[in-house]
């Protein structure tokens, strides 16, 4: 029965329905009754394999967590956006007939998501300046813990650190009037140097996911959304976006068994870091 | 990625009380979600509805800080949300949302 299983995993259609059942487990971690729709769609996979296929139950899902984040906005964030707008696709694919046409089909949808979605983050970031000058970067490193490891490779002190901690304060009590960001030509060098290779690589993965799949830059699509998810999520960790990156990046990747060793290494090494941060 | 300087996490909500130094109230743990949805789209209707539930409560006041404790209520009530702006590598603080409540006539 286990060998029949995985063998049907190999098939598109319930490999990538498994997968997406997988990721909508995770994303419950935003909402938890979201599990409970997760969970019957996984013990279908398992127990009914055919019928966690039919295209019914992923529309009843989308329409699940659409109704999810009208309900609970504030629970929601950007990558729960986009896997519904995936449920959707994946509901739309699977109205094929044919395994053949449902990959070239969810392909496509999956390979569109991304683009789009990196093309409207390297926009989002060009508009303000504040991300190509490194200076949101420089903040994050000081609000957000898990942004200490990146804040030492790049040459801050604890003592730069703590001092510009305590001038936020007083800058957001309003004591002080302007905090100005300091440090050595080297810092500030390295700082933007990893604001931009982070822009230069999203931007990468919108051309290679945009470009046909005949373009040379096709080639680029996995390394670059490997490389985007071990630099990012190596140091914040979010493990239900790491899983719907790879998910799209596998199905776009037409569920080649070569590409799928990207789904565990993405998923592990965001639970890994997490794991670490949570000890 | 975020993009801006302007994020949740480096907003901030300042709850004070009208009196002759301005009385700052420790928003309770009880309140944090609504302290989190207040930060993430920092209105004038969210502050508002922050400073309406705070309003709710009683106070133990020490000094020029407040706690949620058998204490004082007061009348009224300021919530302020802040943000930050950037100019080249500094930055500024902006007001976000800024809302004065009444407490209802009992």
């Amino acid at each position: 029965m286990i060998d029949t299983w995985i063998a049907r995993l190999r098939e598109p259609r319930s490999g990538v329905v498994v997968i997406t059942a997988f990721v909508a487990l995770l994303m419950a971690s935003h909402w938890t009754p979201m599990a409970l729709p997760a969970a019957i769609v996984i013990g279908l996979a398992i127990l009914r394999p055919r019928d966690a296929i039919s295209r019914v139950v992923w529309w009843a899902l989308a329409a699940m967590w659409f109704t999810a984040i009208a309900l609970e906005p504030a629970r929601m964030e950007d990558h729960v956006y986009l896997f519904a707008v995936w449920l959707v696709a994946l509901a739309v694919s699977l109205h094929q007939d044919t395994e053949e046409a449902f990959i070239e089909q969810a392909a496509w949808q999956a390979r569109v998501l991304i683009g789009v979605t990196f093309t409207a983050a390297v926009g989002w970031k060009l508009a303000f300046n504040d991300f190509a000058s490194g200076t949101a970067l420089w903040l994050f490193m000081l609000v957000d813990y898990r942004f200490n490891p990146l804040a030492t490779a790049v040459g801050l002190s604890e003592a730069d650190m703590a001092r510009d901690r305590l001038a936020l304060t007083e800058l957001l009590a309003g004591t002080s009037g302007a905090l100005s960001l300091e440090a050595p030509s080297w810092v500030l060098w390295r700082i933007t140097a990893v604001a931009v290779f982070a822009l230069v690589i999203e931007g990468v993965i919108a051309v290679s996911y945009l470009a046909s799949d005949s373009s040379r830059l096709a080639a680029l699509r996995l390394p670059s959304i490997v490389l985007f998810a071990v630099l990012t999520y190596s140091v914040v960790p979010v493990v239900a976006f790491a899983a719907l990156l790879a998910a799209l990046a596998l199905t776009a990747a037409r569920w080649r068994s070569e590409s799928m060793w990207v789904f565990p290494a993405l998923v592990l090494m965001s639970a890994t870091r997490a794991l670490v941060i949570n000890l | 990625m975020f993009a801006t300087v302007d994020i949740g996490a480096t907003r901030r909500v300042i709850a004070t009380a009208p009196a002759e130094t301005a009385i700052t109230l420790a928003i309770p743990n009880e309140l944090s979600q609504v302290r989190e949805r207040v930060l993430d789209a920092p209105t004038d209707g969210s502050a508002r509805m922050l400073a309406t539930q705070l309003l709710e409560r009683s106070w133990l006041v020490e000094g020029d800080t407040a706690v949620v404790g058998d204490g004082v209520s007061f009348e009224q009530l300021q919530v302020q949300v802040v943000g930050l702006e950037a100019e080249g590598r500094t930055l500024y603080r902006q007001v976000l949302a800024d809302v004065v409540v009444d407490a209802e006539p009992s």
